[in-house]
């Protein structure tokens, strides 16, 4: 039984590696912590394999695992050794290779999505994104229905409000690769 | 900025099909009967294809090679590391390696679901190295003419089935620097590091990987690469050089291995 409970858990991390990166990278804001995170993740998902009850989501599991790892564990320990975290909007936009052209406006929100709060980041993210309804999203944070509902409103706010400031910086000569 | 009020929570919960079905009918009404909110409604709502977007460019740009690299480690711990009672330093040297650049070569490119046993296939181990190549600089494969001896490199080729020397991997205008031996899907895979003036250039082999090629020519991520098989051992090389330099190279190591 131990063995096929690791054979789904490893197959469903596999399947949902980019998924989780992209959770890992939200909370975290930096790339290289999002890297750690996931391996973090994979590791404490084998080990505890056998707590995983067949049937369930898989994917909503992980996604437990890896933000209990992120606040217990990764996140106290950078801040305990005075790293912090670097700028999220710069984690969170896309280096040159990446950049296409025609998703410049999605590369803008992106960094937009980098001013958010991160509360309201994370909330946007999973419930936008990967579909958590707000009951759900608010299970995980151990928040209230209101207080996702209020992220959500803020977040959808601000950036509404973001093509202004796009635009200034356009303006400024930091023209889209 | 603003913060949100009440009128916006509920329009984004309206949005969302979070309302509930009394709320929501009082909304519609609302809406039908004021502008300024069916405005705020419209603001709202223009975010969700951007965002949309955006995170799918997002999932996009995730590092697969680097992460599935990880869960094979964390799957099987030992998986990446050559075996502890080879003493050689170039198993000290690759086990540094593989920690430091994340085991990236025990990667395949991300497919739902793939069986970790499957065969790479021809195309996914040298898209993975191509991949790899990118993050390389000149002094990623050592800073100096490599020193691993005739003995060491036999012990390495005899890992993916090849007989492998010194004489036989020096390349003219090339300097030879260390091999590195890893795994892809289980695959024992050797590359051995050259520089080139600055310019990193990767010769790899893999053992296990498939039916006999000739040599073909191929840009990967912006390098030249030139790719063939024999005896069921696939080889590349791979470097950002001219694409005839790259070929000639490739055809000295073709009769020579």
């Amino acid at each position: 039984m131990g063995g096929s409970h690791r054979d789904e858990v490893r197959s469903g991390l596999e399947a949902h590696l980019a998924r989780l990166w992209r959770y890992a990278l939200t909370l975290s804001g930096a790339r290289d912590i999002a890297d750690d995170l996931v391996q973090a993740t994979c590791l404490r998902a084998i080990e505890r394999a056998h707590q995983f009850q067949s049937g369930s989501r898989l994917d909503r599991w992980l996604f437990s695992i890896l933000r209990s790892i992120w606040f217990n564990e990764i996140r106290s320990r950078r801040i305990r050794v005075g790293e912090g975290t670097l700028d999220a909007s710069e984690a969170l936009s896309f280096d040159g290779a990446h950049e296409i052209e025609t998703n410049i406006s999605a590369a803008q929100v992106l960094r937009a999505l980098g001013r958010l709060p991160k509360a309201q980041r994370e909330a946007v993210l999973l419930v936008y994104a990967e579909g958590y309804t707000y009951r759900e999203a608010a299970e995980l944070f151990g928040v209230p229905i209101g207080t996702v509902m209020s992220r959500l409103a803020a977040a959808r706010l601000a950036l509404a409000h973001e093509p202004q400031q796009l635009g200034e910086e356009m303006s400024e000569g930091k023209t889209p690769r | 900025m603003r913060l949100p009020d009440q009128d916006d929570l509920r329009l984004v919960a309206f949005l969302d099909g979070e309302i509930s079905e009394a709320e929501g009918a009082e909304l519609t009404r609302r809406l039908a009967a004021d502008p300024s909110l069916r405005q705020r409604l419209d603001e709202l709502r223009g975010v969700d294809t951007p965002l949309r977007d955006a995170f799918a460019l997002l999932l996009e740009d995730a590092p697969l090679p680097r992460l599935l690299a990880c869960l094979e480690g964390a799957v099987e711990p030992h998986a990446a590391a050559p075996a502890k009672h080879d003493s050689l330093r170039w198993a000290a040297a690759a086990a540094f390696a593989v920690l430091l650049f994340g085991a990236g070569f025990a990667a395949a490119r991300f497919t739902a679901a793939a069986p970790s046993a499957e065969v790479a296939s021809s195309e996914s181990w040298r898209q993975t190295v191509a991949e790899y190549m990118t993050l390389y600089t000149s002094e990623t494969f050592g800073a100096a003419e490599a020193t691993t001896s005739d003995r060491e490199f036999e012990a390495l080729g005899r890992r993916v089935g090849v007989e492998l020397d010194r004489e036989r991997l020096s390349l003219l205008g090339l300097s030879l620097r260390g091999p590195e031996l890893l795994q892809f899907h289980g695959a024992p895979l050797l590359r051995i590091g050259y520089v080139d003036e600055a310019t990193p250039v990767a010769f790899c082999v893999l053992r296990d990987s498939e039916v006999d090629a000739p040599l073909t020519m191929a840009i990967r991520e912006g390098f030249a690469a030139a790719s063939w098989a024999k005896n069921g051992r696939g080889f590349m090389i791979i470097g950002k050089l001219q694409r005839d330099r790259i070929e000639a190279l490739a055809r000295t190591l073709q009769s020579r291995i």
